[in-house]
């Protein structure tokens, strides 16, 4: 009865049943738990080395992704640490490029200037250019560059140095080793140091007739340290203790400052990513560096300063506020009027990235009719008007700048108490207005979409 | 860790080498250099900062050429109490005085609340999904062309292509250039010409600034330029929802002008040719006037004076240019029948817009390339630097080519500069500290067919341009025995280096547009010239690429063919001799220099026509004295499509 012995089990109460199937089903279920996570293990095991294997064919590197607008082919990676001695970086592989670009910035600027050297921190970018050891001439880097096509620069801000180049792709790891070697082994020779000097002279000389650098040099007399200090620097200020004494301070400063935990690189080429951070990786492998892998992180100046603390982050002391500057400008140029108003830092709270100078400028500065800059305009009171800012961790400071006619001169008055000081007094009312939506959506459309 | 960071733009290369360093790499740059995430605005914040908008809180700087410790404008004394004595800046050299402001600005009595607190008409599209429907229409690079359209009595020649790089964007770019016929620019003075192109422009811009300043807040915006050859350029760029409206509000008001402020605009104008300007502005100013022959401020300056121009004057003047006028449209945008249907919409309704009395005009290009003389021997300038107590000198140095280089040559010299940059640089700056600011570059200028140029210009404190011209002489006298020494290996490397920057494609739709445009606007339309050219440096033989450049150096060289200075001297010691603070600083040369030392110099200068100011009258004593009378012109010539 084979089937009635099928069917017997059918007949079983329920507490035998129970017995009896749970017998058989802990032999089950632990086989199949056996087998479940012996596939967890296995699959694990085999997920791993697929990504080890993945990783290793196709060059990922830690890096993580940034954010682009929807409609930009460019890939961007971003590498906080590819190798120990080797800067953070960011990576973009432009298909349509055919030169390839490549940055350092440093985290260090004119604010990081010693007292007695005014001026050094942009000396100093200068000389990096004037020779390193294994390429000793004074402009053999200028020559490689341009030889292949390409270009260099720099600047020197109040808490950055950024060094730019482009060159022909065909060249770039060859350009990109001998760019390393700034920071790694720059040569300072005494000989070009002198000579440097003139030319450091000369591009002060270059901004004495420039308005906008005399009122922010106003501005900034005004300021606490270190926003009151010297920035371009000059014989004077470089020289004073003579050739041997600016090395001296070159090389102090450099070693201070020019530490691979101060540095960032970016890189633009059409090279795909991992071939431009296999790059990257030889170069910095192969460096027996001079400069130390880590020094002390770049100073938040508010928090460095008792003076800007007691102000509370305040760049122009109350002291200095609600005054009139008169000052000569040069002859032949246009009157301005600048309007200066501190802030506490903007970037160190982590808003810059809100715009919120940009939307102000948008709106006191619009042009429609019965607009204030249509009123000043068309009332021969002013040329132009607009809204800049400044913002570092000492402060922020923004201007309401305005060109005058010449015929306007003694017309201020107006500009001051009529209609302007009403925008200064009511210019909140802006909040929640259509005008924000229009604000929102297209700086949303540029962010993503262009 | 995921950077939530967002771009204000797209990272940006160019085709420009000397602009491509920065703009290749600042955005990458500012994403670590200095961590900024760029997030939604937030009004809050906004209003926060606002609040803080006070005049309390503020400092009132006011900057004034006409500086007077003793006797300040009123309004700055009646504002202000405890004025201090006067100081001076220790680095800038200037005096200024500070004061409390202690004004209650009692006089306020106005409360009208601003044109920001209004309902708002245009507002920026919503991007929907027929984006990707533009998109997969984008894909042509061919710039097309639209047979000349013959509307009513005017010509609408068209040209369009789907922007590569604005694909998926409902945006455009429209350019315009509007063409007079030959015979209304003829019919006037340069100094006319420019003048009132000028007043036209600015005073369109004055009343369309503010007439769509909700389209400007809405993500559109326009350009209106006027080219010196006698031309209207146009730019408008937008949404294409609504860029034909603005085109045409542009075109109205330029066709139509109101000059409602005239007086204002020419009163600014006129001030304006009084004020400083950088000495490379000056220099390359004068330069023009003689190579080119455009008027300088100092001409328009004698017109007005002379002519007194009036509201009325512009207004026939410009009903005069616009009885004739021929419209180039090119439309870049981010799909092709939307191109086609709005270039040709536009041109039906640009008819409307313009005088009956429209001609289709008979274009000449010797309007737009104005043909420069060509000198028998070297001109030269000389100047005092206006600004006062302005240490610098400058030297602006040419050496004219024509306009009759094939367009082999013209990359070759292109080549050239890529060889002599850097030695200007490493010996008249780096070395010799001659300048802080030391270039030599080949330029055409202007314009694709107009003359070839080699160019230096210098500008520091320490020599003065007398100086700096001899010296630069020698070491420009060592080039081709520079260019016989470097090997095939370094030519071939240069010359890929060239060839890239003319291969990198535009990156910006700005960018892309301009370029397409330059073709169109040259009637050449060549949009593969860059690309021809860098196939010809890829492919030629290094040594015949050396013997080329020989060549084109000799030509450049040779006699000093139609060379041009322009030399500013600092205020004081501008006698014209060497004077002794420069010859203190640089009577020694470096070891390894190929300019000799100052005593070993000497000055063998053709004879040379000298003026020490460029005026009209002046400018024609120069050409009569200096001017080759057998080939006084150099006949305009379109660069080949061909190398």
């Amino acid at each position: 009865m084979v089937d009635d012995a099928c069917d017997e089990p059918l007949l079983l109460s329920v507490n035998e049943s129970s017995s009896v199937w749970s017998l058989s089903a802990r032999r089950a279920r632990s086989f199949w738990i056996f087998v479940i996570l012996s596939v967890g293990v296995l699959g694990f095991l085999v997920y791993s080395t697929y990504l080890i294997v993945y990783d290793t064919i196709t060059g990922n590197y830690g890096w993580y992704d940034i954010d682009k607008p929807n409609n930009d082919p460019k890939i961007y990676k971003f590498l906080p640490e590819l190798l120990p001695n080797a800067p953070p970086i960011v990576v973009v592989q432009d298909p349509g490029a055919q030169l390839s670009g490549f940055a350092i910035g440093v985290s260090a600027g004119s604010f990081n200037d010693p007292i007695d050297f005014p001026g050094l921190a942009h000396f100093t970018e200068h000389m990096l250019f004037l020779g390193t050891s294994k390429y000793p001439g004074p402009t053999s880097f200028d020559e490689f560059i341009s030889s292949h096509g390409g270009s260099s620069n720099a600047f020197t801000d109040s808490e950055r140095t950024v060094y730019y180049n482009a060159i022909d792709t065909d060249a770039f790891v060859e350009g990109f080793s001998r760019f390393i070697e700034f920071f790694t082994d720059p040569l300072f020779n005494e000989t070009y140091i002198a000579k440097e000097v003139k030319a450091v002279d000369s591009e002060h000389d270059m901004h004495i007739n420039d308005p906008n650098w005399r009122l922010s040099s106003l501005v900034n007399s005004l300021a606490l340290p270190p926003n009151n200090h010297y920035s371009t620097g000059d014989s004077t200020t470089l020289l004073h203790s003579g050739v041997e004494a600016l090395e001296t301070a070159v090389r102090k400063y450099f070693s201070t400052n020019y530490c691979f935990n101060r540095l960032s690189i970016a890189i633009v080429s059409p090279l795909a990513v991992s071939d431009q951070v296999e790059a990257v990786r030889d170069v910095f492998s192969g460096i027996s560096s001079k400069m130390p892998s880590n020094c002390r992180s770049a100073t938040n100046f508010t928090r460095a300063s008792p003076q800007l603390i007691e102000s509370n982050g305040y760049p122009i002391p109350p002291s200095n506020r609600h005054k009139i500057v008169y000052s000569e400008a040069p002859s032949g140029s246009q009157p301005l009027l600048w309007i200066a108003f501190p802030f506490r830092s903007v970037s160190t709270r982590g808003e810059a990235g809100k715009h919120p100078f940009g939307v102000i400028e948008t709106v006191l500065c619009y042009n429609g009719p019965n607009s204030l800059k249509k009123y000043l305009i068309t009332n021969g009171l002013i040329t132009s008007m607009s809204f800049v800012s400044d913002d570092t961790s000492a402060g922020s400071v923004a201007y309401l700048a305005f060109d005058i006619p010449v015929p306007a001169r003694d017309r201020m008055d107006e500009l001051l108490s009529g209609r302007l000081k009403n925008l200064l007094l009511n210019s909140s009312r802006s909040s929640g207005h259509p005008y924000s939506t229009r604000t929102r959506k297209v700086t949303q459309l540029s962010m993503r979409d262009l | 860790m995921r950077l939530s960071k967002y771009f204000a733009a797209q990272l940006v290369t160019s085709t420009r080498i000397r602009t491509s360093a920065e703009t290749m790499t600042k955005a990458a740059v500012d994403l670590i250099g200095v961590n900024e995430k760029i997030l939604q605005v937030d009004v809050d914040i906004v209003n926060s900062l606002l609040r803080e908008l006070r005049v309390e809180n503020s400092v009132i700087l006011f900057h004034d050429p006409s500086y007077s410790r003793a006797s300040p404008p009123d309004w700055v004394t009646q504002m202000s109490s405890n004025m201090s004595s006067e100081v001076t800046d220790p680095h800038y050299n200037f005096k200024y005085m500070v004061g409390a402001v202690t004004t209650n600005l009692s006089r306020v009595t106005e409360v009208s609340k601003l044109s920001i607190l209004r309902k708002m008409s245009v507002m920026p599209p919503t991007i929907t999904k027929d984006i990707s429907i533009a998109s997969s229409r984008a894909n042509s690079t061919e710039v097309s062309k639209q047979p000349t359209l013959v509307l009513s009595d005017m010509g609408v020649e068209i040209w369009y292509k789907p922007s590569a790089l604005a694909k998926g964007l409902p945006k455009v770019w429209l350019w315009a250039t509007v063409r007079p016929a030959s015979a209304a620019v003829d019919a006037i003075s340069p100094e006319e010409l420019q003048f009132s192109g000028e007043m036209l422009v600015d005073s369109v811009t004055f009343e369309l600034r503010s007439k769509v300043a909700e389209y400007i807040q809405a993500g559109y915006d326009f350009v209106i330029n006027w080219m010196t050859a006698g031309y209207f350029e146009i730019k408008v760029f937008g949404w294409q929802d609504r860029i034909n409206e603005l085109m045409e509000i542009v075109v109205t008001e330029l066709s139509n002008p109101s000059l409602n402020h005239f007086d204002l605009i020419l009163g600014e104008k006129i001030e304006a040719m009084t004020r400083a300007r950088s000495m490379s502005d000056i220099a390359g100013e004068a330069l023009n006037s003689l190579v080119v022959g455009s008027p300088t401020r100092e001409d328009i300056r004698t017109y007005i004076d002379t002519y007194s121009p009036s509201k009325g004057g512009l207004l026939n003047w410009s009903k005069t240019l616009f009885k004739s006028v021929f419209f180039t449209i090119y439309v870049g945008g981010s799909a092709q029948s939307y191109s086609q249907d709005l270039a040709v919409g536009l041109g039906r309704n640009l008819t409307q817009v313009f005088t009956k009395e429209t001609l289709l005009l008979n274009r000449s290009m010797a309007v737009y390339f104005s043909a420069g003389p060509r000198f028998g021997k070297p001109v030269e300038v000389r100047m005092v630097n206006p600004s006062e107590n302005d240490p610098n000198s400058a030297l602006l140095y040419s050496l004219t080519y024509g306009t009759d280089m094939s367009s082999r040559d013209r990359i070759v010299a292109a080549l050239l500069a890529s060889i002599v940059d850097p030695m200007v640089f490493r010996y008249i700056r780096t070395e010799h500290q001659m300048g802080y600011i030391a270039s030599g570059k080949v330029g055409v200028y202007p314009g694709p067919a107009g003359a070839v140029q080699f160019r230096v210009y210098i500008q520091g404190n320490l020599a003065d341009p007398d100086l700096m011209e001899a010296r630069l002489e020698t070491l420009l006298a060592t080039v081709p025995s520079v260019i016989q020494d470097i090997s095939a290996k370094e030519i071939e490397e240069r010359a890929e280096g060239v060839a890239a920057s003319l291969e990198e494609q535009a990156t910006s739709a700005n960018a892309e547009v301009s370029r397409f445009w330059s073709a169109i606007h040259d009637e050449s339309a060549c949009f593969n010239r860059g690309l021809n050219q860098a196939d010809f440096l890829k492919s030629t033989d290094p040594n015949q690429l050396r013997a080329s450049l020989v060549t084109v150096f000799n030509e450049f060289w040779k006699d000093r063919r139609s060379k041009a200075t322009v030399k500013i001297f600092k205020s004081e010691g501008s006698d014209g001799d060497v004077p002794a603070w420069s010859k203190q600083a640089l009577a020694g040369a470096a070891a390894d220099s190929p300019i000799p030392a100052l005593n070993e110099l000497e000055s063998e200068r053709a004879t040379t026509a000298v003026i020490n100011s460029v005026t009209k009258q002046n400018r024609e004593t120069v050409f009569k004295t200096a001017l080759n009378q057998n080939d006084p012109l150099w006949t305009p010539v379109i660069a080949s499509c061909d190398i």
